[in-house]
């Protein structure tokens, strides 16, 4: 599983909690990011790894399972490099704009261009306008991450328990627990509408065939 | 998250496992510089600091940290000390002379290599400090395995009387993964000190004899690391394929063996890396005729078996970075090694390294550059600089330093001409100003003013040279953390500490110009440049504002609401000054409209003061 955004999308913390619901749950996990950019506008990549067969860290290229993507096109850069044929990619459709774009070096392609590139190497992607929902139910974008862990358990693609999940935001986010779970439920609420249509069994199944 | 330590599986960093595993081995003393990817180690352990009596601090350098953690050593303490690769470069200086006392209580040296260049201003293998000091070297290869290596290092480093090298990489200190923890340690107890002048009073004929002592000692080390459990040899004897390898790339071999199923291969996983241990290594290569050395850096590994494999009968072909078999630059992969081992596997050559796809899907993708947080003081300071120079007939050279103002060189700033190591930036500027006669800026920050700029600012007063030091004071270690230093006011354990005062110091050094400016006033901290800029000798200038990053946890625990900017789209002119100049994060473009995000604006005003039409305000 990939994790991909821009610095300060709450990348690493999405991480985090799922990395430690599945070490709560008995599971095996490595992961693996790099950090210098955690903060700073940068790009952002987690890998993260479930399973018993499981010893690097870094995912392959052509073997991510599950693509979370913050950011469309970090999603896309991602997905070239890494997604298996029969990979999921779950995307957020707001851009942010590079640095060079703002300071008129560089032009960002429309989100249409980039999802229909995403289209063309992704086999199943889900897109949602994660942020705006997050706006909606939590009262701040800073919560859309927790709207994509959200649509990951609705649409059950994490051998992690909802309640479990739940907890663990709670634990992590203290404060900011209320919110972070409203947002996480109305993920979740996308996520199970979009399952029946996807067709997609639950990862933990179809990830070793 | 806090860093919760209980006695069961947790998810662990690779660096809080190394944590965990030096207070489990009863470490006292740890000293460090915040330097990625190690910071997290030193981090952790000054959570727990009191509850296991060890001294805890951020030393004001990586030299200084080593110096302190001798000192305890000497009076019999087991210490740490931490640093990124680049820190390594620092420590060899006392390094070199301590080898040759040796040391009392376990001192082990902590280096974090980052291949790839992840945070980095180069992938130096820092192994071969092993080599070149004679010291014993140890190379985890995941947290776990990192965890247990250190918990052995400190008793290794008492055996071999030297101090250990421990050499971790970004994928091992940065990966995650479960980490069984083991006990507390017991309560502290130490032999009482005993003068030994003879043996640690370095000088003169005794330097010599010392030397004589370190060679000697070489057979310890040779010993140690052949009785090491942690060096591990697997699979068939026999002319069969066989890998030698370490750290991070033992994962992936690992992973590959197992995912491909091939069992007719033998492997040698190494602990210690210098010296290596011969007889396993002898084993290894008994009656093979193929061999591939897989390793994260440079050749070291390889080096030293085709050195052993030069004395003994067996003459295998022996693979690796120097034939060609895996890329010397950069870190590698799974993909980069599982296209080795496949090809080697098949009796092929392994050579001809796979290359990495592409990133850049056809060019639709700008590349996406770091940028300075919203609030940034950094911002403020960079856009005055560029502001105050370009009033200049001549256009100063300007010499970037480390830290988050390095970002200085990318959009929407794009300033500087070079940035080398911690400090560099002022005697570089000196250099330049001095060979050509023109006037030099170099940007510092504070903490690494504190670092490594004191004595090139005092060459510059000494030997006169036309440089204008710019010094970010944000209050903070930023790259790295967040972390205190020496002008924070604040300790590693959060204790209050006296503060060293930046303008003071400066003052010290007999610099008679100085200015301070707040970055947040543009107006105020153009006017400090361009003055500075037009005086002839050494000019300082302060720029000194909280750390954004800072300020919003501060705000977050105070709960108060700083003043938050938003655009009047009634005023607007659409001119785009405030985007292309200062290229805010809190800032986006939608419908061709500059729009402020309020719960990512930090309050900093600056672009208010940009704004060409008064447009921008206090929403």
């Amino acid at each position: 599983m990939l994790i991909c955004g821009v610095g300060g999308q709450g990348n690493l913390l999405l991480e985090r909690i799922i990395g430690l619901s599945a070490v709560r749950a008995g599971l095996p996990v490595k992961a693996a990011d790099t950090f210098g950019a955690a903060q700073r506008g940068g790009s952002v990549l987690s890998h993260l790894r479930i399973g018993t067969e499981v010893v690097s860290s870094l995912v392959a290229q052509r073997s991510c399972h599950l693509l979370v993507g913050l950011e469309p096109g970090e999603a896309l850069k991602v997905a070239e490099e890494y997604l298996a044929p029969e990979g999921l990619g779950i995307v957020n459709t707001a851009p942010i704009l590079p640095a060079r774009v703002k300071a008129g070096l560089n032009t960002y392609p429309a989100v249409a261009e980039i999802m229909a590139a995403l289209e063309r190497v992704a086999g199943r992607i889900v897109s949602l306008e994660a942020t705006a929902l997050a706006r909606k139910t939590a009262g701040t974008p800073r919560a859309m991450n927790m709207v994509m862990l959200g649509v990951l358990a609705g649409l059950e693609q994490l051998p992690i328990a909802t309640e479990l999940l739940e907890q663990i935001i709670q634990e992590t986010t203290g404060r900011l627990a209320e919110g972070n779970l409203r947002a996480f439920r109305a993920g979740r609420e996308v996520g199970e509408k979009k399952k029946p249509e996807l067709g997609v069994p639950p990862v933990w199944r179809w990830a070793d065939a | 998250m806090s860093k919760i330590f209980t006695p069961e599986q947790s998810f662990l960093l690779g660096n809080e496992a190394i944590a965990r595993g030096a207070i489990e081995a009863n470490v006292a003393f740890v000293a460090g510089y915040p330097g990625t990817p190690s910071s997290e180690i030193l981090e952790t352990v000054a959570e727990s600091a009191r509850k296991y009596d060890i001294h805890v601090e951020w030393s004001t350098n990586e030299m200084v940290a080593f110096e302190n953690a001798l000192g305890a050593s000497l009076v019999g303490r087991r210490a740490m000390v931490t640093m990124k690769h680049a820190g390594l470069n620092w420590v060899a200086d006392p390094l070199s002379v301590a080898v040759y006392s040796g040391i009392r209580g376990g001192l082990v040296i902590v280096a974090a290599d980052d291949p790839g260049c992840h945070s980095s201003a180069n992938e130096q293998d820092s192994r071969f400090y092993g080599l070149f000091f004679n010291i014993l070297t140890l190379e985890p290869s995941d947290p776990q395995n990192a965890k247990d290596m250190i918990k052995e290092a400190f008793a290794l480093s008492e055996a071999s009387q030297l101090p250990v090298l421990f050499r971790s990489v970004t994928r091992v200190g940065h990966s995650r993964a479960n980490v069984t923890i083991g006990n507390d340690p017991p309560p502290k107890t130490y032999e009482e000190y005993r003068r030994e002048p003879g043996r640690f009073f370095v000088t003169g004929r005794l330097a010599l004899k010392r030397h004589v002592w370190q060679i000697e000692q070489q057979a310890v080390l040779r010993e140690l690391s052949d009785r090491w459990r942690m060096n591990e040899l697997s699979g068939p004897k026999g002319d069969t394929p066989c890998l030698i390898t370490a750290g991070a790339a033992a994962t992936y071999v690992n992973e590959f063996l197992r995912r491909s199923g091939a069992s007719q291969v033998a492997v040698l996983k190494l602990g210690s890396v210098y010296p290596l241990p011969r007889t396993l290594v002898q084993e290894a290569l008994k009656d093979k005729t193929r061999v591939l050395i897989l390793e994260e850096g440079a050749p070291f590994l390889e080096l030293q078996v085709k050195a052993l494999a030069s004395e003994w009968p067996e003459k295998p072909t022996i693979w690796g970075k120097m034939s060609g078999a895996l890329p010397q630059a950069g870190e590698l992969t799974p993909d980069i090694v599982s296209g080795c081992l496949a090809r080697f596997l098949e009796g092929d050559e392994p050579g001809a390294a796979s290359e990495r796809v592409s990133a850049k899907p056809g060019g639709l993708l700008p590349p996406r550059t770091m940028v300075f947080c919203a609030g940034c003081p950094h911002t403020g300071t960079m856009y005055a600089l560029k502001e105050a120079c370009s009033h200049l007939v001549i256009s100063p050279f300007i010499l970037g330093d480390i830290g988050c103002y390095t970002l200085m060189c990318y959009a929407p700033h794009e300033l500087g001409d070079a940035k080398f190591s911690m400090g560099a930036s002022i005697s570089v500027a000196a250099g330049m100003a001095k060979a050509t006669g023109q006037k030099s800026v170099a940007v510092v920050g504070d903490s690494t003013f504190i670092h490594a700029g004191l004595p090139g600012l005092i060459n510059c007063v000494y030997n006169r040279s036309n440089v204008l030091v710019v010094i970010c004071d944000n209050g903070t270690t930023g790259m790295t953390g967040g972390q205190p230093h020496a002008g924070t006011g604040r300790t590693a354990a959060g204790a209050a500490a006296d503060r060293v005062v930046l303008r003071d110091l400066v003052r010290g050094c007999g610099v008679e110009f100085i200015r301070e400016t707040d970055p947040y006033d543009l107006e105020g901290t153009r006017k400090a440049f361009r003055e500075a800029l037009d005086h002839q000798g050494v000019s300082v200038v302060i720029a000194e504002r909280e750390c954004a990053l800072t300020r919003a946890r501060g705000v977050a625990e105070s709960r108060e609401r700083p003043p938050v900017y938003a655009v009047d789209p009634d005023e607007c002119v659409g001119c785009g000054e405030c985007l292309q100049k200062l290229a805010c994060p809190a800032m986006q473009l939608s419908n061709d409209e500059v729009r402020i995000e309020a719960a990512d604006c930090r309050g900093c005003g600056l672009c208010a003061q940009v704004c060409p039409a008064g447009a921008i305000v206090v929403a």
